[in-house]
Formats: C-alpha cells, sequence, structure tokens
C-alpha cells in the first residue's frame, strides 16, 4: 500500500492534464504503479492514448523519483488522501467520477455529520449578505457542517459566519489547495485551514482557471445532504452546481427573494425545477436532523440572540425609533429616510448616528443604510 | 541723441514697467535691439521699421540701439512693439516728447502702422497706476479691458500715424471710459431652485460653502451631480469689486477674456475634461500660462469623474489646495498664480455606478475596490466633505408635484452670514475660513464642553476615525455651528459634521 501510494500521487500531480483518456487508461491498466512502468509502445496500445498523451506520460517521469517526490511533498504539511483510503468521505465515493485523489488541509467532513452546502452569488445584496450570514450560524449552532467554495458574496460569507459560531466548515477549491483563492478571502481561507478543512482534487501549485471551478462544484454538492441556494442571477455558477447535485440525488433548497430581483432569478428557477423553498436554518434542519431542536423554541437552550437587536426599542431615543422603523434589509438612502419620516435633516442625521453607534443599522458605501 | 518711452511687462499675473530707451547716432547704418528678449521681440525689428516707413515717417540711416530695461528680466510677448517705435520717433525728432514721460505705450505693430492688441492689459493698467502714471496707450482691442480701471487716462488710437499726431498736439483723442460695467457673462441658467428634492445635498452643499470646505460628490451618473456642482457658485457670496479685478487679471494675462474684455462679475466654474495634463491643471508650459486653478480662483475647481483623471494631475493639486496659490519656478525667475478655490469633485460609486443597488450592479467588491483605490490617499485628505447624490426619483421630476424650492439667492444670504461670522472671529490678516484653519486655530476656537468632548471621544472609538479625520470634523462642526449662530460647538454640530465627514467606504 505505501508502495502505491508514492505512484499515485505521481498520477494524481500528472492526470488532471489530459483528464478524460488518462481516466480510462487507469481502468485499462489498474494501477497507477503499472502506468509508471510501462514504455511508449505499450502505452499506445490502450484506448484513448495516443503519441501526444504517451509523451505526456514517460516525460513526466524523466528524472522523477516517486519516493523523493513524495516524501518532500509529505513535509509540506497537506494531506494526500486516494479514493481508496479509509479518510476518503463515503458521500464522495458514493458519485459516479468520483476524484481520484484529494489533497487536504485541516480536517475532511465526517461522515456521520450533517452538512449543508450553502451556495450562491458572489455579488449578493444585503439581504443576501444577512441570510447567509443567519444561516451559517444557526446551522453551526446545530451542529451542521456548512459545505461551500470559498468564494465572495453567499459562499464566503456563510461559511465565515459558521466558523465564528464555532461550527465546522470546509472549503471546495478550483485551484491548488496551497493558492489562496480569491485572494481577498485570506482571512477565510486560514482560519478554514485551523478550524475547518480545505479541500481540492487538484495537485498543489494548480492556477486558478475557470474550467476548474465547474468541475470542483460536483464535491460541493457531493459532499453535502443538501445544498441550500441564497440568491443566485438566472445564469450562474451556482447554476451548474444545483444540476451536479440533481445528478447525484441530493436535496435542494433554496431562499426565496423578491421575484423583481434579478438575484432571485436563478432560485426561482430551481423552485420551478422542484427545489422547495426554506425560510430559516430550521426548516434545513427539518430535513437534515428530524428531531432536532427548533432555534426559536422558548426551550432551545441555544437560543440566544444579541438583547439589543431582538428589542431594538430599548435606549432608543423618540427620533431613533421612528428612523428604525424605516430602515430595512433593502439598503435605503437617506434622501428616501429623509422623505418618508418627514424629520428635520439635523434631527435625522443625528438619529441616524446614533443607531449607527448602538450598532443597529449599518451604513453602505455612504448615506444607505440597511438593518444590521 | 538719446530717449525713453515705458512700458510693461508681465510675470504671473503681475506687472512691471519697462524702460525702452533709444539711441540714434553717427555710424554703419544698423538696428540693435537688447535687453534679454525673447524670439517675438526680436521679431519686433522688422515690425517696428516698417511700420514707421509705412506710416509715412523716416526711420533713421545711422546706428540705432534699442536697450529694454531692466535688462535681466526675460521680455516676451509683442507688446512692446509701440514703445519701441515711439522711443525712435521721439529720438530722431518726429514727435515731441512732452507727453511721453508719464505714458505707458502697449500694443503690437503690424506693417502698415496699425496698433493690434495684446494679452494681459488689465495687470498692466493696474500696475501703472500703482506707479502714478497719468495715461496708458492701449489697442483698440483692449480699450475695453483697460477702461475698467479709474484714475487713469486711457487712451487707443487706431494707429501710429493717429497716436504721432496726438503726441505731437495735432489732434484731440480724449480718454476711454467704461461707466457701467458689464458682467461679462450673466446668464449663468444655474439656481438651486431647479434642483429637486436632494434636501440632504442642499443642506450638505450649503455648510460645504459656509466654511469653503472642498466636497467629494459620490452618485451614480444621472442624478444631478454636475448641475448641483454648477450651482455652488450661485450661492457663494457675489463678488466684491476687488476681487472681480483679481479674477479678470488671470484672465487677462491668459487672453481668455470672454467677448471682448469686460470684467468677470460672476464665480468662475472651471470644470475640465479628465484628460487634462498636469500643466494644464496646475499652469506652466514652455510659454507659462495659468492652469485650471487659477481660472477657478475665487470659484469652484470641479472635477467630474474624479478617479479618471490621471495621478499626476491630481497631485499638482497639493500645493494650491494647501496655499491657494501657484508657484511655478524657471530658471529665468519664479512665476505665481492665484489659485484660491473650492474643490468640488464628482465620481461613481462603483465602475458601472449603481453600487449599492445590487439589482443594478454586478460589479464585484475587488472591482470596486480597485475603482475607489485609483484616488489618492493625500488628494482625499484635502476634502473634508463627502456627499451621496441618489438618483431622483420619477415623480420628483415633474414640477407641479414638488414643493417649490429655494432659490440659490437665498440660500446666498445665509452663506454671506456665516462668512460674516467666520471673517470676524479671524479678524484682519487671519485665515478666511473655517477650513483653512491652523492646528492653534483650532485648539483656540473649536474649544468643546465636557459632555460634548467625551462624546467625540466615544464616537471616534466607536466609528475608528483617524486624527486627521477629528480635525476635519472640528473644523466642520465650527461651520455648522456658525450657521446655527452657536458659540460653543453642540453635540448635534459635531453629530452632523461626523455625518458629512464619513467618506464613501464599501
Amino acid at each position: 500500500m505505501t508502495e502505491d501510494i508514492i505512484f499515485d500521487y505521481w498520477w494524481a500531480c500528472l492526470r488532471n492534464s489530459c483528464f478524460r483518456p488518462m481516466t480510462t487508461l487507469l481502468e485499462n491498466a489498474g494501477s497507477s504503479r503499472r502506468i509508471f512502468e510501462m514504455n511508449k509502445s505499450d502505452l499506445i496500445k490502450f484506448e484513448g492514448i495516443n503519441s501526444k498523451t504517451a509523451d505526456i506520460i514517460i516525460k513526466s517521469r524523466d528524472g522523477y523519483k516517486p519516493e523523493k517526490e513524495y516524501e518532500k511533498f509529505q513535509k509540506s504539511g497537506i494531506r494526500f488522501i486516494p479514493h481508496y483510503s479509509g479518510d476518503y468521505p463515503k458521500r464522495l465515493k458514493n458519485i459516479k467520477g468520483h476524484p481520484f485523489a484529494l489533497f487536504v488541509k485541516g480536517k475532511l467532513p465526517q461522515d456521520s455529520v450533517p452538512s449543508a452546502a450553502l451556495i450562491g452569488a458572489r455579488n449578493c445584496s444585503q439581504y443576501g449578505r444577512s441570510v447567509a450570514a443567519d444561516f451559517g450560524r444557526d446551522l453551526a449552532k446545530a451542529g451542521v457542517s456548512v459545505i461551500s467554495g470559498m468564494a465572495y458574496g453567499i459562499d464566503g460569507i456563510s461559511q465565515m459566519s459558521c466558523l465564528d459560531a464555532k461550527g465546522k466548515s470546509y472549503g471546495v477549491l478550483g485551484c491548488g489547495i496551497d493558492i489562496c483563492y480569491p485572494p481577498g478571502n485570506r482571512i477565510l481561507y486560514e482560519r478554514l485551514e485551523r478550524e475547518g478543512g480545505l479541500i481540492s482534487e487538484y495537485p498543489p501549485k494548480t492556477p486558478p482557471k475557470s474550467n476548474l471551478f465547474p468541475v470542483r462544484n460536483r464535491i460541493i454538492s457531493a459532499l453535502s445532504d443538501i445544498v441550500v441556494v441564497i440568491e443566485a442571477r438566472s445564469k450562474s455558477g451556482t447554476g451548474i452546481t444545483v444540476d451536479m447535485a440533481l445528478d447525484q440525488g441530493k436535496d435542494i433548497a433554496i431562499v426565496p427573494g423578491r421575484i423583481t430581483d434579478p438575484l432571485s432569478e436563478g432560485c426561482i428557477n430551481f423552485w420551478k425545477q422542484g427545489a422547495f423553498p426554506v425560510a430559516s436554518a430550521d426548516d434545513i434542519l427539518d430535513i437534515l436532523i428530524p428531531d432536532h431542536i427548533k432555534t426559536d423554541d422558548p426551550l432551545s437552550p441555544e437560543k440566544e440572540k444579541s438583547p439589543v437587536s431582538d428589542r431594538p426599542d430599548i435606549g432608543l431615543s423618540k427620533t431613533e425609533a421612528i428612523i428604525y422603523s424605516h430602515i430595512d434589509l433593502d439598503p435605503k438612502n437617506i434622501e428616501e429616510i429623509c422623505i418618508e419620516s418627514s424629520l428635520e435633516i439635523s434631527e435625522l442625521i443625528e438619529a441616524l448616528m446614533g443607531l449607527l453607534m448602538k450598532g443597529l443599522i449599518k451604513e453602505l458605501g455612504k448615506d444607505t443604510y440597511v438593518k444590521n | 541723441m538719446f530717449n525713453y518711452v515705458l512700458s510693461a511687462g508681465i510675470s504671473g499675473i503681475e506687472s512691471y514697467l519697462v524702460r525702452v530707451e533709444a539711441d540714434v547716432s553717427e555710424g554703419m547704418p544698423v538696428f540693435e535691439l537688447v535687453g534679454y528678449l525673447g524670439v517675438e521681440v526680436r521679431e519686433a525689428k522688422e515690425r517696428v521699421r516698417t511700420a514707421i516707413k509705412n506710416s509715412g515717417f523716416f526711420f533713421p540711416v545711422k546706428h540705432v540701439t534699442l536697450n529694454l530695461a531692466p535688462g535681466d528680466i526675460r521680455k516676451s510677448k509683442t507688446g512692446y512693439d509701440l514703445a519701441m517705435a515711439i522711443a525712435i520717433l521721439i529720438t530722431t525728432g518726429q514727435v515731441d516728447d512732452k507727453l511721453v514721460k508719464d505714458t505707458v505705450f502697449i500694443g503690437e505693430l503690424t506693417l502698415n502702422g496699425e496698433i493690434k492688441g495684446v494679452e494681459g492689459i488689465l495687470p498692466i493698467v493696474l500696475n501703472a497706476k500703482k506707479e502714478k502714471i497719468k495715461r496708458c496707450i492701449v489697442a483698440r482691442d483692449n480699450l475695453a479691458e483697460a477702461a475698467i480701471v479709474e484714475e487713469i487716462d486711457i487712451i487707443a488710437p487706431n494707429n501710429l500715424k493717429e497716436l504721432a499726431s496726438y503726441l505731437n498736439d495735432e489732434i484731440k483723442l480724449s480718454p476711454e471710459r467704461v461707466t457701467d460695467i458689464l458682467p461679462s457673462d450673466n446668464s449663468s441658467p444655474a439656481d438651486f431652485k431647479y434642483v429637486s428634492g436632494q434636501k440632504v445635498i442642499r443642506r450638505g452643499i450649503e455648510v460645504a460653502v459656509s466654511g469653503m470646505h472642498n466636497v467629494l460628490m459620490v452618485g451614480p451618473p444621472g442624478s444631478g451631480k454636475s448641475m448641483i456642482a454648477k450651482c455652488i457658485p450661485t450661492i457663494m457670496p457675489l463678488l466684491s469689486k476687488n476681487e472681480s479685478l483679481e479674477v479678470t487679471k488671470i484672465y487677462s494675462v491668459a487672453g481668455k477674456l470672454p467677448g471682448k474684455g469686460g470684467i468677470i462679475t460672476e464665480r468662475p466654474f472651471i470644470s475640465p475634461h479628465h484628460t487634462i495634463t498636469d500643466i494644464g491643471m496646475i499652469g506652466g508650459g514652455a510659454r507659462i500660462k495659468p492652469g485650471a486653478v487659477s481660472y477657478a480662483d475665487r470659484g469652484v475647481l470641479f472635477l467630474d469623474e474624479l478617479p479618471e483623471f490621471s495621478r499626476a494631475s491630481l497631485e499638482v493639486l497639493r500645493q494650491p489646495l494647501e496655499d491657494g496659490k501657484v508657484t511655478i519656478e524657471r530658471n529665468q525667475g519664479s512665476y505665481i498664480y492665484p489659485a484660491e478655490f473650492m474643490l468640488v469633485a464628482a465620481m461613481n460609486p462603483c465602475p458601472c455606478g449603481a453600487y449599492p443597488d445590487r439589482n443594478k450592479c454586478n460589479c464585484s467588491l475587488p472591482a470596486i475596490k480597485r475603482y475607489l483605490s485609483r484616488l489618492s490617499r493625500p488628494l482625499l485628505d484635502r476634502i473634508d466633505i463627502c456627499l451621496n447624490v441618489n438618483p431622483l426619483k420619477i415623480e420628483d421630476l415633474f414640477p407641479d408635484k414638488i414643493p417649490t424650492n429655494e432659490s440659490s439667492s437665498d440660500i446666498r444670504e445665509r452663506v454671506e452670514k456665516t462668512r460674516f461670522i467666520q471673517k470676524k472671529r479671524f479678524g484682519e490678516g487671519g485665515v478666511l475660513f473655517n477650513s483653512k484653519m491652523t492646528a492653534e486655530n483650532i485648539k483656540s476656537y473649536c474649544s468643546l464642553g465636557e459632555k460634548e468632548e467625551s462624546f467625540l471621544k466615544k464616537s471616534l472609538k466607536k466609528m475608528d476615525i483617524s486624527a486627521r479625520s477629528c480635525h476635519k470634523i472640528l473644523k466642520i462642526a465650527r461651520t455648522v455651528a456658525d450657521m446655527k449662530e452657536e458659540e460653543k460647538i453642540s453635540i448635534a454640530s459635531l453629530t452632523e459634521a461626523m455625518h458629512l465627514n464619513k467618506n464613501f467606504e464599501i
């Protein structure tokens, strides 16, 4: 076994250069070790291998010492999990075309722990942000792992809020595991490595390329028991994940948005195709853990919302309370608030600043406010 | 035979007298011109000789030497032609010299002896008056501009021949005068009464103008940023006579006076295109000219699409924003142009312009960050107030439904009152506006009560505000307090200042 793994490592690093013919080759040849030892004329005999592909294989063996290379790799702190390993997630193994091997930093999702994929638009709205954060937090508290792609927007926000609630989250990357993509999510990347896990089927140092991401989406859906879509445009990468999840027979849930928003189009389309709507983390938990304790159950020990946001009228001046009632999750400009509340500008500004300082509202850009 | 007449040169927007000395003596017939002359001044030789001949006089067949004193300042432009010709005519006895000693001659000559106008007449005439000169001879083209100045005679003959007859007392030319100063351009269509809605912006702009705080407006395309900017000069206090002259001087030097001369009575509104170069912005060039910042003197410099401006053209704004003037150093000397303007900048919140409305904007966060990072920090540090301009609702566009908006002149009255309070506080020779307060001024004029101070400290900590922004907040708060005629800055004024100062952030 130890012997074989070093050849499998070589194979895992190589096979993505010509994915399809090489997968067939492995099936026919039996093991990566045999391929390593074959010469060109033998290789060409196999189905789908032309002389170009054979050359790639032969070139990669040039001066390659499998034992030494594998030793060097092990020092990098990345784990190599081939498909026959006991650590390889069962959920993943069950799908057709599962990855030959995984590169992992941190942990792998445990087979016994329920998991949900929270996915959606990168350029999401404030509504999407807040739903993603709520779901991430509530799922984490219920002990559900959150699987996603570490992208900007919904993906990253839900994973971050899951980690913040001391939950487990796993990021599936579309590039080498040692590359933080997108670079702006470095903090999340580092936290996932420490507090959750990072998973990729691509060898280290693989640069992020657009064709790699749709393929990795099948891993996201495979690792999850349910796929939850929060905001998606009509054409999006989220759609690919949903298609993959359907192929794999997973449950698809969507968070409904307003029908007029472009960011709702994707969700509504999935709904029409058979996905079911969810309005809270509880709806998801109903499916994952049928006998779970509802978070809004007064007996729930998990009930722990910040006291201020629950009862915002406490400690607010009269004008602040009026203004607060005019602000919601949909960004509102100060001009609109001014017209709606018909307060004097100086009063209005004072109230807004007061609410800002109390952390009840948030400013987007400038002079545009949403509920926090 | 030696004689001299007076002319004038220009450095920056100030003028100095130049003595054009002529000597005609026996010897080889040559025409020498000396006095650190630019190419166009040296070429005057042929113009002067031919113009004298074609005006019916003779050019001496002798050794003629002309010197333009002082000899260590570089002379440029063609305004010395007339003085040169008169100097030669006097020296050769063809023209009487009794009027000449207290007269300044400015004008370019054509080959047939006509007198043509030159740039920068206003500063020349103003300086002549200061030097106690009695009269200026200018071209008819320059008459309207020169005649603004009082207590000095402006004579504008048509050609050299007429001028010679006048000096010889053969004909009378009466001094010209423009009695009613016509505004050069008084048809400005901008007025705040045409700005619908936007109550918050109107308030922000009023604070900004009252204390001369620089403003950045952020908003989607079509929200009215440019229109609001155009209205800003209309709520500034009207130009005084002296200020008008100062502004007109700059335009005069650059030959940019609208129409044929006349005085500028409206505050300038300069809106350079974002492709402007650093030289175009600040002035300079091979033949030194004032830049956009000087044209905006005592008015508004409006930079639309701020992130599109080149870094170089924005970096040069630092000196004028700090000192209110531009100094251009050359080996021929340094040139100073005034540039006391209010900076008004406008930009979109993101590349597409619709952020944070995610129904329209699909810009990624990194793309928005990249767009905003095009602005240099040092420039943003000099902008006190940031305003968000929201697009108008359709229903606001129909005028019968909206209440009548306050007009510019009403707002201006309040601004003038606030400006007066500032003037009284800082006294003669002090800074002019709250925005220009030094650290020392802030200490003495923006002191806070105990309650206010603890409020400010708490807010600074909570909102993570830097020390520099804290100073800016105090300056704005002083202006807001002045508008309410508060002696001490109140918490409400501080709050409003903090709100106005907050920058656009994602």
